[in-house]
């Protein structure tokens, strides 16, 4: 076997372990998700695929719905992959009134290319792993996702008042 | 020639592009339905949506608009960074060609000094920003969280060129996703930075 197909193969079996870490976090931000909602949402979830820096693989998309009214989609949760600036996964909130991003930042820093080792955050406030919003105030703060400014980024990106 | 004193002008632009945001996010919100039960004010809702949206390409209300005003917004974000990563740029090397007078000033004889620092000033044009990075950060940039500025300028070049190239969906940089407040968080820091040293 060739230096180049073993190369492949790794590079390979590199890239599906990190499309597994990637979709697990987004599996988790789902279920969080659920439970935050289910009294007041209902949802419904859609296999897509995407392409990133890992491949082509398959996302599920969760759609948030209103309870039993005609027109239901409120938003809807767009997996976009690792290649995030500062981060580590991406997950894109939609609504007819626009577009959120959910990044998934680690709390030792950030992975470049060009860099050796993990760069420091240039934002304070990221305490642990996980799902943050960037608020773009005059100061970016780095907030991390709970049940409330979820239900806050709704109301940002579609006509439901929080 | 005297030269202009330099400022930092990145935060008009951000501010600029803040109210590019706004201004979309109004439109998406005008070109909705108006809804009212009843059907007088139905009507007034109209004509004022009527109002609001004449004589522009939003009226009449095309069937694709909200596609078109988020197409309209991704190109608008994408061309901040462009325009933030060029503006940057230019900061950089005017900051550099303002540094080197000193050569005109000091170097003896002045008739050397003067042709050595026209050379240099017209060099520093044709600078890689990469190399211009790496020798900030050998210099100006040494503390570890000063140094991380300069990477993430480095991956937002990478990004800015992918952009710049079309977007090639089989070349893509490590990054293609990035928040224009965070290309602007990082270049901003890096000019104040630069700016602590000057003139």
């Amino acid at each position: 076997m060739g230096y180049l197909k073993v190369n492949n193969m790794a590079t390979q079996i590199n890239n599906e372990a990190k499309q597994r870490g990637y979709l697990e976090k987004v599996g988790q931000f789902y279920r969080q998700v659920q439970d935050w909602i289910q009294n007041d949402f209902d949802f419904v979830m859609e296999n897509s695929s995407i392409l990133d820096t890992i491949g082509t693989y398959q996302v599920e998309v969760l759609s948030i719905c209103r309870k039993k009214t005609p027109d239901p989609t409120l938003a809807d949760l767009f997996p976009q992959g690792i290649a995030v600036f500062m981060g580590e996964g991406l997950i894109e909130m939609k609504g007819i009134f626009g577009t959120e991003w959910i990044i998934y930042m680690l709390k030792d820093g950030i992975i470049i290319d060009n860099e050796h080792d993990k760069v420091m955050h240039i934002y304070k406030g990221i305490e642990k792993d996980g799902w943050y919003w960037l608020e773009e105030s005059e100061e970016t703060k780095p907030l991390m996702m709970n049940k409330a400014l979820f239900f806050n980024l709704l109301s940002l990106v579609s006509d439901y008042d929080s | 020639m005297i030269p202009s004193v330099l400022s930092n002008p990145l935060p008009a632009m951000w501010e600029a592009f803040e109210t590019s945001e706004s201004a979309l996010k109004v439109a998406r919100k005008t070109i909705r339905q108006p809804q009212s039960q009843k059907a007088d004010c139905q009507d007034e809702l109209f004509k004022y949506q009527r109002r609001l949206l004449n004589k522009t390409t939003l009226f009449p209300i095309p069937a694709n608009a909200e596609f078109l005003i988020t197409d309209c917004q991704t190109e608008s974000q994408d061309l901040f960074i462009l325009g933030l990563w060029a503006t940057s740029e230019r900061f950089i090397r005017k900051y550099l060609q303002q540094k080197s007078i000193v050569i005109q000033q000091y170097v003896q004889p002045p008739t050397l000094g003067n042709s050595f620092y026209q050379y240099l000033y017209k060099e520093i044009e044709y600078w890689k920003p990469t190399d211009i990075l790496d020798f900030l950060k050998e210099s100006l940039f040494t503390t570890q969280n000063d140094k991380n500025l300069i990477g993430l300028a480095k991956q937002i070049l990478v990004y800015r060129d992918w952009v710049a190239h079309g977007k090639n969906p089989h070349k893509l940089p490590s990054a293609t996703h990035l928040k224009p407040k965070q290309a602007y968080d990082t270049l901003n820091k890096i000019i104040n930075i630069l700016l602590q040293h000057y003139p």
